[in-house]
């Protein structure tokens, strides 16, 4: 077993009366690809808007690196190396598809607003890196013919295409990807999968949630289920899937998961 | 998108459409006409001064879309860092004798210092809180203004502001000023557009576009929102002292909070965002009520009435409309392509 | 001690008028979702529409108020429909900047029809002081707190308890779940509109004994009232009274026993105060974040 990249330790959030995640130990191991699966309203974006930094746990830690991170913040988190995409697209709408991107790569940049509106060499120089590195993030993720384009004016498939590659130019070390296949046809799905699994192939951990069942158990090596904010169950597919917890709360449900 | 097929007019627009606007801006002050047998100058004056008036808005305007055109943050204050930089001139080079030079720096650098004061404690306000904030600190930098006598004279303003001069040249002479005038605004022009397209820039789009994703991106938004304040605050005070040196006077009652009205209405007119826009915008809504005068008190209740016109039927403002001859001439224009919808840009609303 | 109440009790009269004028920032902003800064000038119109009824044509009190508020709601039922309706699904700053360009024509276009001069206003309720227990007091203060306070609880009672009043909160909260509950959305958010601007108009009909009527009232009330609003919380009816009246009180206290010349900062910097320890006021919930 490889070592844990992402741990969180007894993590939990309450918002009023109610316990939206609970003593949560989730961890995704170095170069691995995780699934987070469960029902509607399982409290499985809470748990990833507590890794990601956009919400303060009322209970438990969260660890990346070794490190105790949960008091960071999400911008932070992004420096070290944690990314996420979001489940309703949240582009810059009104942006290239380009731009877009060389956002996601405002934190591998350096140079300051004053070089900025003097225009100074080093600004040029790292403006010439990043155009080239997210080019090729663009490239991967089947976009470098659009990138002049306005991202609102994107096909939906494309939009969340670009919300993976916006994500990726950070160059994170850890991806959380929030529902990436959810409306995609059959063979922007097959895409999809070929693409995470090059994410992983490149060295990056993948944390994704996901309802399409068949995406989960062929890629992942490591699925937790969660009910009602709690852990049901966390392990290899094959034993996760044949637990009798998880058919009773999930599995069992999953023909109106899409609806 | 067909971008390689362009006739050659087009290319000869594209090539040379900056340049023709700025020589035409350039010569403009110098136009000779015959009148009665003798050779006057086109722009008198009063035009001269109604040009020299417009630039220092759109620098204003300018200054004030970095702020809210960039980040989304809208300040319904900005007139008060208008004022702060044009105080701190006239201050400065009337009371403590101080080069006019030095008196531009510092009211740059006061405005912006000020706009960091109001916006260590505000930058984490949202939407409509952030704008009530900067409402009522444009107010108490009126009261401020009008009632520390000794500082700035109270209600009757400074007078005697020198005028500016350069290696001996002087700016008095509203036709020097005028190209003075300009100088400074291609340089605003200059820097804000390096500003937008850099990582500054970019993030700070980000914010106004979507700020949760923005800070997914790894940009500290409170942070960039203050550097993006502190800019808008420095240009605002620069353009403060061109005033105070233009008008060589100066009284609370430019700086009143109305005005920042009038500056929001000229951002918005021009178009949120663009800084054409912001040029055109600061012109128009300078010059739109002095064409009308001849239609006497009417002209304010018709300026209100355009604004709200301007609003409902040209959502990208004047920029837009600019933008898109530009487009149509230059051959850009994608067929079918249209802004994003109305319904996706808005429903912001609630907060 | 008797001087301290006597401004107390002044603080108290304008500090109500306040309120008026501040729930009708929070109706529109509720409902739509946007700060009307013509609502000050909806509050100078008010004071023009009753010197037009009672002053011009010469109505008795009782016709020439009511026949004011009708005029106050047909202006703002024009409002809603030329600036406001158009610009419901805009960015919030295009349609902020629309209610600017509202109120730059309503006072221009005022000030045309009646000129640049104030016109005095006869008092409603008499304007001889009476003394109470040593307190000179002037029967308007009296009856404008007494309507004002009484106004915000009708109100209250109204959005509580009727079936329009109801309907009406409920497109506050939610425009999309009201629709599929069956809501008239349309007509609830004109519908508050106009009350908010008949209120407005009112307030400023109460305005107009105490102060000249001017173009330019509507500017200085407006952001008081305003002020209000923000300090007693932007999401609560109750709070813009509390806000009103606080803020006159301190307003009146601060102009005695201080520099008069500051009195209208006081508004100013207490409102930013408030907004910078507890933006969402003093009566406001607190507004959270879906990510």
């Amino acid at each position: 077993m490889s070592k844990n990249i992402l741990e969180t330790q007894g993590i939990g959030i309450q918002f009023g009366g109610l316990k939206a995640v609970n003593n949560v130990n989730f961890t995704a191991g170095e170069g691995e690809i995780t699934a987070l699966i469960g029902p509607n309203g399982a409290g499985k974006t809470t748990l990833f808007n507590l890794i990601a930094g956009f919400y303060a746990p009322t209970a438990g830690k969260v660890f990346f690196k070794g490190e105790d991170i949960t008091a960071l913040k999400p911008y932070q988190r992004t420096r070290i190396g944690l990314a996420r995409t979001f489940q309703n697209i949240n582009l810059f709408a009104d942006m290239s598809v380009m731009d877009n991107a060389l956002v996601g790569q405002h934190c591998r940049m350096t140079y300051d607003p004053i070089s900025a509106m003097l225009s100074l060499p080093s600004k040029h120089k790292q403006e010439k890196a990043s155009r080239k590195e997210v080019m090729e993030m663009l490239d991967f993720m089947g976009l470098a013919d659009v990138a002049e384009e306005k991202a609102g004016s994107l096909s939906y498939g494309k939009q969340k295409n670009l919300e993976i590659a916006r994500a990726m130019a950070t160059k994170p070390e850890l991806l959380l990807l929030d529902e990436p296949a959810s409306g995609l046809n059959t063979q922007e799905l097959d895409q999809l999968s070929q693409r995470v699994l090059a994410m992983r192939d490149r060295g990056i951990t993948v944390v994704l949630i996901e309802h399409k069942m068949d995406v989960v158990m062929t890629i992942s090596h490591k699925v937790m289920v969660l009910n009602f904010g709690e852990t049901i169950a966390f392990g290899p597919p094959e034993t996760v899937s044949a637990d009798p917890h998880v058919i009773e709360a999930y599995l069992g449900k999953e023909d109106d998961e899409d609806a | 998108m067909k971008k390689n097929e362009m006739t050659l007019a087009q290319k000869i627009y594209r090539k040379s459409r900056l340049w023709v606007i700025l020589l035409l801006v350039v010569i403009f002050p110098l136009i000779q006409i015959p009148k009665n047998g003798k050779m006057i100058f086109l722009a008198d004056n009063y035009l001269l001064h109604m040009a020299n008036i417009s630039m220092m808005f759109a620098i204003l305007t300018i200054s004030l879309n970095i702020l809210s055109g960039f980040t989304g943050l809208m300040s319904v204050g900005h007139i008060a860092f208008f004022g702060i930089g044009a105080y701190s001139a006239a201050i400065l080079t009337t009371k403590a004798g101080m080069p006019i030079l030095v008196g531009f720096i510092a009211a740059g650098v006061i405005s912006a210092l000020f706009s960091l004061i109001l916006g260590l404690p505000t930058m984490r306000l949202r939407g409509m809180y952030f704008s009530v904030a900067t409402m009522a600190f444009g107010e108490i930098i009126y009261q401020l203004i009008k009632n520390l006598e000794p500082l700035t004279g109270g209600t009757k303003g400074i007078t005697k502001i020198p005028s500016i001069e350069i290696f001996g040249i002087s700016f008095k002479d509203y036709r020097n000023f005028y190209y003075l005038m300009l100088l400074g605004l291609v340089l605003v022009i200059v820097l804000t557009q390096n500003l937008k397209n850099s990582r500054p820039g970019r993030a700070m789009l980000a914010i106004r576009a979507n700020d949760i994703a923005a800070e997914a991106m790894g940009v500290n938004v409170v942070s960039y929102k203050l550097v993006a304040f502190m800019a808008s605050a420095f240009f605002a005070g620069i353009a403060g002292a061109f005033y105070a040196h233009e008008m060589r006077y100066i009284s609370p009652e430019t700086f009143a909070s109305v005005e920042s009205a009038s500056l929001l209405a000229m951002m918005v007119v021009g178009g949120i965002g663009s800084i054409p826009g912001a040029i055109l915008g600061g012109a128009a809504l300078t010059i739109l009520p002095e064409v009308l005068r001849f239609i006497g008190e009417f002209r304010l209740v018709l300026y209100g009435a355009a604004v709200v016109a301007i609003i409902i039927f040209a959502p990208k403002g004047l920029g837009g409309l600019i933008t898109w001859i530009d487009e149509t001439l230059s051959g850009q224009r994608a067929k079918g392509s249209k802004h994003p919808s109305e319904a996706e840009a808005g429903e912001e609303a609630q907060e | 001690m008797v001087f301290f109440l006597q401004q107390l009790v002044q603080g108290l009269a304008i500090g109500s008028i306040y309120g008026l004028i501040a729930i009708g920032y929070v109706l529109i902003y509720n409902t739509w979702g946007v700060l009307n800064f013509a609502q000050g000038d909806m509050v100078m119109v008010g004071a023009f529409t009753v010197l037009v009824t009672h002053s011009m044509m010469g109505l008795p009190m009782f016709l020439a108020i009511p026949l004011a508020i009708l005029m106050c709601v047909v202006i703002g039922f024009i409002i809603e429909l030329t600036a406001f309706r158009p610009l419901l699904n805009a960015e919030n700053q295009r349609r902020l900047i629309a209610t600017i360009g509202v109120g730059i024509f309503l006072r221009n276009l005022v000030q045309i029809i009646f000129g640049a001069d104030a016109f005095p206003f006869p008092s409603i309720f008499g304007d001889k002081t009476m003394d109470v227990a040593g307190l000179k007091i002037v029967p308007q203060d009296i009856w404008n707190t007494l309507v004002g306070i009484l106004l915000v609880v009708l109100l209250m009672l109204f959005l509580k308890k009727t079936r329009i009043g109801k309907a009406m909160r409920a497109t506050a909260q939610d425009r999309e779940a009201a629709r599929l509950m069956g809501v008239n959305v349309r007509r609830c958010m004109s519908g508050t509109f106009i009350l908010a601007s008949a209120i407005g108009g009112f307030a400023g009909m109460l305005l107009a004994p105490k102060y000249f009527v001017i173009a330019s009232l509507g500017t200085t009330f407006g952001n008081k009232g305003f002020a209000a609003a923000l300090f007693g919380g932007i999401s609560s009816n109750a709070g813009s009274m509390v806000g009103g009246v606080v803020l006159g009180i301190l307003e009146t206290l601060a102009a005695v026993y201080g520099k008069s010349t500051w009195q209208t900062a006081i508004a100013f910097i207490i409102l930013f105060l408030v907004l910078v320890v507890k933006p969402t006021g003093l009566m406001g919930k607190k507004d959270v974040r879906k990510v």
